[in-house]
């Protein structure tokens, strides 16, 4: 038995238990394993909510380099392939079918979403980008090029430069200068490593097929990927029937090892393998001469219900750290007690052979060793907050970012300026937030690299977005930036504490010498100087 | 449909009358399709090397000629070198239920993501009830794809008449499969519960998301075999007697979280005597007749006429009666696959049948064309279940990788 994958044993076990568990559900107490997974899924959700400060990439469908197809949904599920032409709020949807004969028109209330195929994106290799988010709950990319008391303004390659009224903005994310990938495939079998597994009678080898790897039977594939110290390791993962694989990390070996019998056969380098099979998760190091030890194992609801998932794995050599996130959630996150054992830079997946898998958009890259972070609701706080990347936090009055620097005004009164490039999270204080008005929006627009943005669309083509933002005025955006576009209404995320509409008291003028009725209507009425001013929706007859 | 101007469709999204091109479609699938009514139950199941399959009677046949009675296009003739087999139903055969094309004449009874029907199928994402009183009398089987992802746990209960609740006090057969495994169990109003034998592992099932489950119910020899994937997994017989009576059939998954689907599903009622073979993979050198028995004959069938079979082996001349006889696979002769014209579309028909012919012309009540096997013909538009434009015997059309079923298959 080959115990890189030796899931084998453990997986196997895990099914037994499952299947024994079925079965005396089946012989009397059916609600007994209703009720199990409804435990499962509770657990699930205790885990998650544990993990939900801390997360990846979100998870979203990734195109395949080769597939530039569009999709629209309809509103009532129906899905059609194709290619967006225009998108015009009066006249509808029109939509191209390779089998069409002619462009289809569809109304637009009668279209949900479109989806967009594979597009190229530029490089962001500017040391000021940041990821600001905005009260609404709106998240935009781009260069950071000054924020003052009234606005913050940002340099897009999609939509030019955008000033933000401050107000507006809830917190900015400094985000890492992004490198090329280290590697970015797979394009062929060219590079790889064919391995044999010699454990299983009815090994075979991966298959290379439209811009992915198969494998139907047990099968080892490995490269040396060239993983930097600290590497972000990204794929999609799809399978059919039971899924049992194993990555090596950091391997200097191409050809699967069997666990087994490692200390008498071919010499290797150490590496941590990294075992997933429908239940769970382990992560063991794995040295020619050293015992194998686990270091810990956790389940995975995802890889028990669905067949398709985004795994991710930070790796951080110095702190000896592996993480393991699954559709954008970190799932477990592994700290190795003693020293680092991966010897190589390579990476080697060997399929158990249970069922078939699909491998896609493999991507290696440097990881600045950060877990992204959801900024916390403040609605109540006074002053900003910086968070710096060390843990550190500087509150204060944000004057300025310029010039690489973000200037704080110190309670004591001093400045303080702190490079971006130390900073993790800006955040504006919570009193001086405001939300747009949002009774315009008419789509909800989301970026291929994160975030998204909600506006009242004018024009959708093949070359431009035209619309307008409560925040941000006048729109002309790139369309290549986006991944997907969904029409209100849309089923929308309630609002944090952070973003509870602080709609500022509207003055309103009224002569002293007229009679007011105060009972009329459901709002107070507080007088100020000179002037009456109305809190809330009062009607004055 | 019109061969000159493609398939046009109508989309309450859609402005404007659609029109595709042929080439591009996969399918046509047709909601709320209904059987012809018929005098007669067909008594025998005509296959042929193209993939068209008809339920009919059998008149007569000779070395030219197949002359057979069908309850969708009349008396049709066909060449005999055409016919693959022929699978005989002493008492008739009977399909009770065909579909799914709709939610009509279901209970569900589940949270929001317990079963749904979506084009042709039920789906669930977590538990729930789906059942109905599908009139099973008899012996009968009882078919369908099943696909799902990640790991589920479905029970298919059987001769119900509690459709719309799990119920362990209502005498049933029950069916529970987990990905590579299933048990049954008797369910006896008064008396309880009971496994009938061991559980039956099927190891094919770790490898895939999707298969098609057969099982033949024979209530004369109060056995149950299930058949996955036209390989039998296992025959259990209940040696209290087959103690079931109800009518009905219950779905019922138990899991959260994972998606099952249930689609081209089929009930037939048959007389428990024939377990159809599949049409062995290689041609068969010569014709070869199974017979009621269980011997199998190998010869040159000369015709049928007259209520027996004219049958010739080296030795002799035989003449069996027909109603001995239970099977006929026709000599195949390697011949060369016909190119695909690209109006030659295939109709699958309620009632049970499939039939491949180049369109002519559709309009008014009827679809007319002319079949390779029987030349013109017409079927009743309100008859056909699907069309296939890829004319490929009996192939469903690969619907799970549309972006928001969470159900993945292989792109080959």
């Amino acid at each position: 038995m080959t115990s890189e994958l030796p899931m084998n044993a453990a997986g196997l076990r895990c099914r037994a238990a499952a299947s024994q568990s079925i079965r005396r559900h089946t012989s009397a107490a059916l609600p007994c394993l209703a009720l199990a997974c409804l435990f499962a899924i509770f657990s699930w959700h205790v885990a998650a909510a544990e993990t939900a400060n801390q997360i990846g990439a979100p998870a979203r469908a990734t195109a395949l380099a080769n597939d530039t197809r569009d999709v629209v949904l309809l509103t009532n599920g129906d899905t059609l392939y194709g290619s967006l032409e225009l998108i015009d709020p009066t006249s509808g949807v029109r939509w191209r079918h390779p089998s069409a004969t002619e462009l289809i028109e569809f109304v637009s209330d009668q279209v949900s979403e479109v989806r967009f195929g594979y597009r190229p994106q530029p490089q962001n290799e500017s040391t000021n980008s940041c990821s600001v988010r905005l009260s609404n709950q709106d998240e935009i990319e781009g260069k950071l090029l000054s924020i003052d008391a009234e606005r913050v303004t940002l340099e897009t390659w999609y939509a030019g430069k955008l000033e933000i009224p401050r107000k507006f903005v809830q917190a900015i994310s400094p985000k890492p200068v992004e490198r090329p990938p280290v590697f970015e495939g797979p394009t062929g079998l060219d590079g790889w490593t064919m391995g044999l597994v010699q454990t299983v009678a009815n090994a075979g080898q991966w298959s290379y097929k439209n811009g992915a790897f198969y494998a139907t039977q047990s099968a080892s594939i490995a490269r040396d990927l060239k993983l930097p110290d600290v590497a972000s390791i990204q794929f999609d993962l799809n399978w059919k029937g039971m899924l049992y694989i194993a990555v090596a990390l950091y391997t200097d070996y191409m050809q699967p090892i069997n666990l087994q019998t490692k200390e008498t056969g071919p010499d290797f380098g150490g590496f941590y393998s990294l075992q997933l099979n429908s239940y769970t998760v382990n992560l063991l190091p794995v040295s020619k001469q050293e015992p194998l030890r686990y270091l810990g194992q956790t389940s995975v609801p995802a890889l028990n219900q669905k067949n398709k998932v985004h795994v991710e794995i930070r790796a951080n050599k110095a702190k000896r750290m592996i993480a393991l996130l699954v559709d954008g959630v970190l799932v477990k996150q592994w700290i190795d007690t003693d020293d680092f054992v991966g010897k190589g830079t390579g990476v080697r997946f060997v399929h158990q052979g249970q069922g078939s898998v699909k491998l896609s958009n493999i991507r290696v890259n440097e990881w600045d060793g950060q877990f992204d972070e959801k900024p916390s609701a403040a609605p109540e706080s006074k002053t900003d907050m910086g968070r710096l990347q060390n843990g550190d936090k500087v509150a204060g009055d944000l004057q300025r970012v310029q010039d690489g620097k973000a200037t704080f005004l110190l309670p004591e009164g001093s400045t303080l300026d702190i490079p971006l490039n130390r900073v993790k999270v800006l955040q504006m204080a919570g009193h001086k937030m405001e939300r747009p008005p949002d009774n315009t929006s008419t789509v909800r627009a989301t970026f291929r690299r994160g975030g998204s943005l909600t506006f009242r669309l004018e024009k959708w083509d093949q070359q431009e977005v035209v619309g307008s933002h409560a925040s941000l005025g006048k729109l002309v955006l790139n369309p290549a930036a986006f991944e997907r576009v969904q029409f209100y209404p849309i089923a929308r995320p309630k609002p944090t504490a952070s973003v509870v509409p602080r709609v500022p008291p509207v003055p309103l003028v009224i002569p002293r010498n007229r009679v007011f009725v105060p009972g009329a209507g459901p709002g107070r009425v507080i007088v100020r100087g000179e002037h009456l001013a109305i809190d809330g929706g009062v009607v004055i007859p | 449909m019109d061969t000159n101007q493609g398939v046009q469709w109508e989309h309450p999204a859609a402005k404007n009358m659609i029109q595709f091109q042929p080439t591009g479609i996969a399918s046509i699938k047709f909601e709320n399709a209904r059987r012809v009514d018929a005098e007669t139950k067909p008594t025998s199941w005509f296959r042929f090397g193209n993939g068209d399959e008809v339920f009919g009677s059998l008149k007569s046949l000779d070395a030219e000629k197949l002359r057979l009675e069908t309850w969708f296009g009349g008396d049709l003739e066909a060449p005999r070198d055409a016919l693959q087999s022929i699978t005989l139903f002493p008492k008739g055969f009977a399909i009770l239920y065909e579909g799914p094309s709709g939610p009509d004449g279901w209970i569900m009874t589940q949270g929001p993501k317990g079963w749904r029907y979506k084009d042709g199928a039920f789906v669930a994402n977590s538990v729930g009830i789906l059942g109905r009183n599908l009139g099973l009398s008899g012996s009968c089987s009882l078919e369908f794809d099943l696909s799902w992802s990640g790991h589920f746990s479905l029970s298919f209960i059987l001769f119900t008449d509690a459709v719309d609740r799990f119920d362990y006090s209502v005498s049933s057969y029950m069916f529970h499969m987990a990905p590579g495994y299933v048990n049954l169990q008797r369910v006896q109003t008064g008396t309880g519960v009971m496994s009938l034998g061991h559980q039956a592992q099927i190891p094919d099932m770790l490898k895939k998301n999707k298969v098609h489950v057969e099982i033949r119910a024979n209530r004369d020899d109060a056995t149950i075999a299930l058949v996955i994937d036209g390989t039998p997994v296992s025959q259990w017989k209940d040696h209290a007697g087959f103690v079931a009576k109800g009518q009905g059939v219950v779905f019922s998954t138990q899991m959260d979280g994972s998606t099952v689907r249930i689609s081209r599903m089929r009930v037939a009622q048959w007389n428990g005597v024939i377990e159809p073979r599949p049409v062995p993979p290689e041609p068969v050198p010569e014709d070869l007749v199974y017979l009621a028995n269980k011997d199998k004959v190998s010869g040159e069938l000369r015709g049928i006429r007259e209520g027996k079979l004219e049958f010739a082996i080296p030795q002799t001349a035989l003449a069996i009666p027909i109603e001995r006889v239970t099977q006929i696979f026709m000599k195949q002769s390697a011949s060369e696959a016909q190119a695909r014209k690209p109006w030659e579309l295939r109709f699958d028909v309620a009632g049970g049948g499939s039939v491949s012919f180049q369109l002519d012309k559709w309009g008014g009540e009827q679809i007319a064309g002319t079949s390779r096997n029987f030349g013109k013909m017409a079927v009743n538009l309100a008859s056909i279940r699907q069309i296939q434009f890829q004319s490929q015997p009996m192939k469903e059309t690969d619907e799970l990788d549309a972006p928001n079923i969470d159900i993945w298959d292989l792109d080959d």
